[in-house]
């Protein structure tokens, strides 16, 4: 069988439709390269990675937890089978990796948690006017009308998650010892496509209840 | 010009003289000669405006990902133009045999490619045309380097399978020979 494969791919590579290699220093690839220096505007600078995954706590994060996740990149299309994994660890802690483009359907990956005996749900965000009842939060995760910066390390101390960008996918570590006895951490998300490009949004929650669904963040409300 | 304006403006420079052929080979493989140098320049547009966010480590990896979304445009246009033209009942996507080998083998091949589904065919290309390692092919395919080692065995396996199935069926018409449309009296049972 090896050897059919071999064979196989040696006629694929020898049936490649590819023109031959242009000249990057011929003039029509010059006149693009000035095309495209002339059309395009300077390159935008990228806001520092550490500015675009602060949570938003500021403003009105009374009743909520902590902020949102939003990471901006240029998502990829790919194989649904790589929508996420669940790695465990020695300490007792998960990383869950989700591709959230990808995740159409996190009723596996809920799946997956339960079975780890980890109180932790993953809930698609939808639009604010289809979910207006706000989750039970846990008010030990909730932060005061203008919390101090005493008060949001602190918060960020007792919840039992973190967030990690990596390549094109979201790392979420949880600590499940620090899910109060009747809580459960919920994780939400969301896509949205923008100017800059497609924002993916994740937002924790602990909370006393699973709700039925979670309202994506209004950009500006401090979540 | 401010000195940082010229210092992107020398690395895009590079970034374009280093990638340019490969880039242009890479859209040529998937949406034809004539469409590549659009999609080369709409390529290119996007990185000149996104400079800070190309990679150093796999700046051709990071085009290419860039690349398929700018052709995947061009292919959904090419979609709704192919449909209005099927509407108007004009054929033009006819594939002849071709007998002098070489050409008709590369059909051969390339239609085995284009019977498998557009994942398949697309880690078969980037590996074999596009000749990225599983590190490259991971990050345009926004996936791990296990999952692409993965789907890259089974593509490699399904491709020659399809290959072979193929050609199975080419030499069992080849040898069951025309069939006569008028039987002479006598062969008749």
């Amino acid at each position: 069988m090896n050897d059919l494969i071999d064979h196989s791919l040696a006629r694929l590579r020898a049936a490649d439709p590819a023109v031959a290699p242009p000249d990057p220093h011929d003039p029509y690839a010059r006149a693009m390269l000035d095309r495209v220096l002339a059309a395009g505007d300077a390159p935008v600078p990228v806001p520092s990675r550490r500015r675009r995954l602060l949570p938003r706590l500021a403003g009105a994060a009374a009743v909520l937890a902590v902020g949102a996740l939003a990471v901006v990149q240029p998502w990829a299309a790919g194989d649904p089978a790589t929508a996420y994994t669940v790695d465990r660890h020695a300490d007792g802690s998960l990383t869950v990796t989700i591709r959230v483009p990808q995740l159409s359907n996190p009723a596996k990956l809920n799946a997956e948690l339960a079975r780890s005996g980890t109180r932790v749900v993953v809930l698609g965000m939808v639009p604010a006017d289809r979910c207006p009842v706000p989750p039970a939060l846990d008010p030990d995760f909730q932060l005061p009308a203008d919390p101090s910066p005493a008060q949001r390390d602190a918060l960020f101390a007792r919840m039992p998650v973190r967030y990690e960008p990596r390549d094109e996918q979201v790392v979420i570590l949880i600590q499940p010892w620090k899910i109060p006895a009747a809580d459960t951490l919920v994780l939400g998300y969301a896509v949205r496509d923008g100017a800059q490009g497609r924002t993916t949004l994740v937002w924790p929650a602990v909370v006393t209840a699973i709700p039925p669904c979670l309202a994506e963040p209004v950009p500006g409300a401090g979540r | 010009m401010q000195p940082d304006d010229a210092a992107a403006r020398a690395r895009f420079e590079a970034l374009f003289d280093a990638h340019y052929a490969e880039l242009t080979r890479f859209a040529s493989r998937r949406v034809g000669a004539d469409t590549a140098g659009d999609i080369v320049s709409g390529t290119f547009l996007i990185a000149w405006r996104r400079l800070a966010e190309v990679p150093d480590a796999h700046p051709r990896a990071w085009l290419y990902a860039v690349a398929r979304h700018v052709i995947a445009n061009e292919l959904r246009s090419r979609e709704r133009r192919n449909r209005l033209a099927a509407k108007a009942g004009v054929a033009d996507d006819t594939v002849t045999e071709d007998h002098a080998g070489q050409v008709g083998e590369q059909l051969r091949v390339r239609a085995a490619l284009a019977a498998l589904s557009p994942a398949d065919q697309e880690v078969l290309r980037l590996t074999a045309w596009d000749g990225l390692d599983v590190a490259e092919a991971a990050i345009v395919l926004g996936c791990g380097r296990t999952a692409l080692k993965v789907r890259l065995h089974r593509a490699r396996r399904r491709f020659a399978a399809r290959l072979r199935a193929a050609e199975d069926t080419d030499v069992s018409a080849a040898r069951r020979g025309p069939l006569p449309t008028i039987l002479p009296e006598g062969n008749l049972r």
